[in-house]
């Protein structure tokens, strides 16, 4: 086969490849002297586009407050222009922010899930729903002291308690119980909005109908919604007209609605998890098709399986190592590790506040702690190489960490 | 991708995925700040590219005993130039230890 047939033409090494070499360094020198010696100032697009959708601060103001219950209002909240925050981050329905608060001198954090839909964020404000719990330090807090006006901090959007469409089914079982109603309406109002295509059936447990947050609303957006929206109410402390008394049961799901090939979500106080894990249980989902958003840190963690009860009223000292500075702090062993810290007046990073999403990650270098098997959202790596979540962990001797970073 | 991996292996995967995420370069732009999100650097131009960079490495270093790795470093851009200028920056600073330790 001849050369021409092929089509191939190696040409010889030629002195002008030789110079091209011999010109590199020269050249490479004079570019850099003619560079402007002006610093590169524009942000690049990508990292512009990262900062909008994942904002670490959101400054807002509260603009509206509605009285939804007795102990549950609604607060809208809107960029505030004069501390730079103009957009509001986009989010998924069920995501929640992080909020900062500033009591009696120490910085506390706490997640609340975002009410309002992604939507609404585009027309310029989130809402966050708060219910008053009794003895509840940042709910208390909201209550006495966020009026129209007040400035608020947050994070962007967090958390995975979406509606995942390569991963979840388009027919989705939620159940709420009391606040845990808030994500839920997110999804409810996306869904009547035409954004999230799914069908959902909602179980919505209230201990008296005077409770049920969103009860009219919930009525609109299932007319709304023409079909892909159903809300089934339970009430646990009184019988009402067309309204299920009870506990949201394996039977009652299955009652309302079809659980083959559905996804299941479910959001609400820790002693409705308690209850719901058995009821799930018996209803033979995989793992896959069940979502529990998280509830925040363990309250009464000493009635947690495995706790070691002989150290359920122990004070013990912590060692802190962080932002280069060693403090020696209080811990009591009902209180997690980051409560602790912030009581301390120290301020560490923290986001979900149930050992899931790894903001407060930390060393622990000495010591033990005690982690509820349902909020050890670590990785297998951090356990080997004793990694903590202090938001999930609680101490059970005196002990030494190293706190990467101030938040 | 999914459904090219089901085709190809003729399996269904998608029934079991329990988590999934989608990671873009805003994705790493967030998480690292990288520029535009490309952790393994980016195209260099050609005055700038790995040659004239290695051959100016000894003319370029500024502050004694500091050495750059990753894909922004001598050997620019890509997975395995950001390994290799990592093994690359060891080399050299064991080595000016040693000169200054006089062995």
């Amino acid at each position: 086969m001849s050369k021409d047939k092929l089509n191939i033409n190696i040409k010889p090494l030629g002195v002008l490849d030789l110079l091209t070499f011999k010109k590199l360094v020269p050249y490479r020198k004079k570019k850099i002297v003619e560079a402007p010696a002006n610093p590169v100032k524009e942000t690049p697009p990508v990292n512009v586009l990262a900062h909008r959708l994942h904002p670490q601060r959101q400054y807002m103001t509260v603009s509206e407050i509605v009285e939804e219950t007795a102990a549950a209002r609604t607060y809208r909240l809107v960029p505030d222009k004069d501390s730079e925050t103009f957009e509001l981050a986009q989010f998924r329905p069920g995501q929640y922010l992080s909020f900062s608060f500033n009591i009696e001198g120490s910085t506390v954090t706490r997640p609340y899930s975002i009410s309002s839909s992604p939507e609404e964020a585009l027309k310029g404000f989130y809402e966050i729903t708060v219910k008053q719990n009794e003895g509840g330090y940042v709910s208390n807090f909201i209550f006495k002291n966020w009026k129209p006006g007040t400035a608020v901090i947050s994070s962007g959007p967090q958390g995975y308690f979406y509606h995942e469409r390569l991963r979840d089914s388009s027919k989705v079982i939620g159940i709420a119980g009391g606040c845990g109603i808030t994500p839920f309406r997110s999804m409810a109002k996306s869904i009547a909005e035409g954004a999230l295509d799914i069908s959902l059936t909602l179980f919505y447990g209230s201990n008296t109908i005077n409770e049920i947050i969103f009860l009219k609303e919930f009525e609109e957006l299932e007319r709304a919604s023409k079909g892909r929206l159903k809300v089934v109410h339970v009430l646990s402390e009184e019988k009402a007209e067309g309204i299920e008394y009870g506990f949201i049961t394996g039977d009652l799901i299955r009652k309302h609605a079809d659980l083959n090939g559905s996804s299941v979500f479910i959001c609400g106080p820790q002693v409705m998890y308690q209850f719901l894990r058995k009821e799930i249980g018996s209803l033979g989902l995989r793992k896959k098709d069940v979502r529990w958003e998280l509830f925040g840190e363990i309250k009464n963690v000493d009635k947690v399986t495995g706790y070691p009860m002989e150290k359920a009223d122990g004070s013990f000292m912590m060692f802190v190592h962080m932002d280069g500075s060693t403090q020696r702090i209080p811990a009591s062993a009902g209180e997690s590790l980051l409560t602790a810290l912030e009581r301390a007046g120290m301020n560490p990073p923290s986001a979900c506040r149930s050992g899931a999403c790894g903001f407060c990650r930390s060393l622990l270098i000495s010591g033990d702690v005690f982690i509820p098997e349902d909020e050890d959202g670590r990785r297998l790596a951090d356990k080997k190489f004793g990694y903590i979540h202090p938001c999930s962990s609680f101490p059970v001797s005196d002990l030494e960490i190293i706190i990467p970073r101030a938040r | 991708m999914i459904d090219e991996f089901e085709k190809a292996l003729d399996v269904r995967i998608r029934d079991s995925i329990e988590e999934i995420e989608i990671a873009t370069p805003v994705t790493f732009a967030n998480y690292t700040g990288a520029f535009n999100g490309s952790i393994y650097g980016y195209e260099p131009a050609p005055w700038d590219s790995v040659l004239p960079r290695l051959m100016c490495m000894n003319d370029e270093s500024y502050i004694k005993g500091l050495e750059f790795a990753g894909g922004f470093g001598v050997r620019c851009h890509g997975y395995s130039s950001s390994l290799q200028s990592g093994e690359l920056a060891a080399l050299l600073t064991y080595k000016k230890f040693m000169e200054v330790k006089g062995v």
